[in-house]
């Protein structure tokens, strides 16, 4: 809940002191050529701190809305929780985690405040459009918004189209 | 049924608190609204965000505590804000840039004229937690030559910071500095190389915003950052001499023989020349509220005005320059750049 409270500048200042190059974490990852500043990876990072809550919050709910009964059935079966989960409730709460899924994807590919702290240069799309906007004006900046609108939706709508799907064969 | 009288109530706490929440925004809102449509006319001025706490903070208060204006700013990379104001989507009465080039760009639909007041020099900000601090320690407390600034810079494993020349004009002129002391101190050749890397090095180039903040951290040794700035944020810093920190207009001529080149978004490359970084400011016409704009210029070109920019680290010029048609300066400017 702690990104989601916060403004995702601040988290990207905080994700500096957790791995930049002075800190103990920086330090490891330096160590495995890794760099947590301005690369694919901090990029990553920063959009798994900014979306993860999102995840999570949908996913608890997802989880919230498997019927307690079949899972207790499934034990009266004899069948262990572990073989409980990956066969009652993951199926049951899938079509939920995948609005989960997706709704943390829609967060992580327009992150900004945080991606630009920690990785600013080279530049992912939101921080690229940002800047496109603010030296070369809308012209430049509405483009690359679309090239992002083209690249983060086929995912959702594949959600949707999969939840249908779902819910048709359970029918 | 049960079940959706539970969904319901769920769905009505869920509405309560984003209607709670659009409330607190609004009334944030309305708070900032009433700040700007009081009782007269509104100095409504766009500026170089790194004036953003001079401006809002310590001018904005004495000019309406004086003039009896009210104050509406926007800050923002000062290309950036030209272009807005281009596009029509800010109508500022004022717009402060931090040299020319971006005021060029609103000529000659909203302006032809600009007063440059004041300049921002270049300086080393540095970090008390570096493992290099006794050094920078040294050289800025002039223990050790100036130079030797540069040579440290150059090691191995310094961590250095700056913002993009492709779009900042700190950026380009951190570059400049760098070739002006090289030539000033006679580094040895290929120490400029050694320092930056690449002119687009990814493990230097940071947003403005996060550049003093990284350092701030401890996470740089040392970066680019302007007198003001380092004074502003209390950050332990090295002054750099007329001759190579680009704040004093007397020496562009110096500030001239050097240049950047940076690759382009487009697949070109632009030249950047070195040049003071001065700041220029000017009203916009055809935007509402001109007579609180022409205030706002004239009370910062008054000596308090002044008072309050030059106690935040900016050099002000002994005589503001006027730039463009001086006969396009409003009457009551002029008489505040005499």
């Amino acid at each position: 809940m702690i990104p989601l409270l916060m403004p995702p500048l601040v988290i990207g200042l905080l994700l500096v002191y957790l791995y930049g190059p002075y800190s103990f974490l920086g330090h490891l990852l330096s160590m495995l050529h890794l760099s947590g500043s301005n690369s694919f990876f901090a990029v990553v990072l920063a959009e798994i701190y900014e979306a993860a809550p999102y995840f999570i919050l949908a996913a608890v709910a997802a989880f919230d809305q498997v019927d307690r009964a079949l899972i207790h059935t499934s034990y009266s079966l004899g069948i262990p929780p572990g073989r409980t989960f990956s066969r009652v409730t993951l199926p049951l709460a899938s079509p939920g985690l995948a609005v989960a899924f997706s709704m943390a994807w829609a967060r992580a590919i327009g992150a900004f405040g945080a991606v630009i702290v920690v990785a600013y240069y080279p530049q992912g799309l939101p921080v690229a459009i940002w800047v496109a906007l603010q030296e070369q004006g809308l012209g430049w900046a509405l483009p690359l918004a679309l090239i992002l609108v083209l690249v983060s939706l086929p995912l959702p709508l594949l959600t949707v189209l999969w939840r249908k799907h779902h819910a048709v064969n359970t029918n | 049924m049960s079940i959706f009288r539970f969904g319901r109530n769920k769905a009505s706490l869920m509405v309560a608190i984003v209607v709670i929440a659009g409330l607190m925004d609004s009334v944030l809102d309305i708070g900032s609204a009433m700040a700007g449509t009081g009782a007269g006319q509104i100095a409504y001025v766009a500026y170089a965000g790194s004036l953003t706490l001079v401006n809002d903070r310590y001018l904005a208060p004495a000019f309406k505590r004086d003039t009896g204006f009210n104050y509406q700013s926007h800050a923002g990379g000062a290309f950036g804000v030209a272009n807005l104001i281009k596009a029509g989507e800010i109508q500022p009465n004022v717009f402060i840039s931090v040299g020319l080039a971006p005021i060029a760009t609103l000529e000659p639909k909203f302006t032809s004229w600009s007063a440059g007041f004041a300049s921002q020099p270049l300086v080393v900000a540095y970090s008390p937690r570096s493992p290099f601090a006794s050094q920078l320690n040294a050289i800025a407390a002039g223990q050790k030559p100036l130079a030797a600034l540069f040579t440290l810079m150059a090691r191995k494993g310094f961590h250095l910071g700056r913002t993009n020349p492709q779009t900042d004009p700190q950026g380009q002129a951190f570059i400049i500095m760098l070739k002006l002391a090289a030539k000033k101190y006679g580094l040895p050749h290929g120490t400029v190389e050694k320092i930056i890397g690449q002119i687009n090095n990814p493990a230097q180039i940071f947003a403005e915003t996060a550049l003093v903040s990284r350092l701030e951290a401890g996470q740089l040794d040392a970066c680019s950052a302007f007198l003001p700035q380092a004074i502003q944020r209390n950050l332990k810093y090295i002054k750099l001499p007329d001759a190579i920190n680009l704040g004093n207009p007397a020496m562009a001529h110096a500030y001239d023989t050097q240049s950047v080149t940076v690759a382009m978004k487009n697949g070109g490359s632009k030249t950047f020349k070195g040049t003071a970084l001065v700041l220029y400011m000017t009203t916009i016409s055809g935007t509402p509220h001109q007579k609180a704009g022409v205030s706002f210029v004239k009370y910062l070109l008054s000596p308090a005005g002044k008072k309050i920019y030059q106690q935040h680290g900016y050099q002000l010029l002994s005589k503001p320059v006027v730039a463009g048609d001086s006969n396009a300066v409003p009457q009551e400017i002029k008489a505040e750049l005499r």
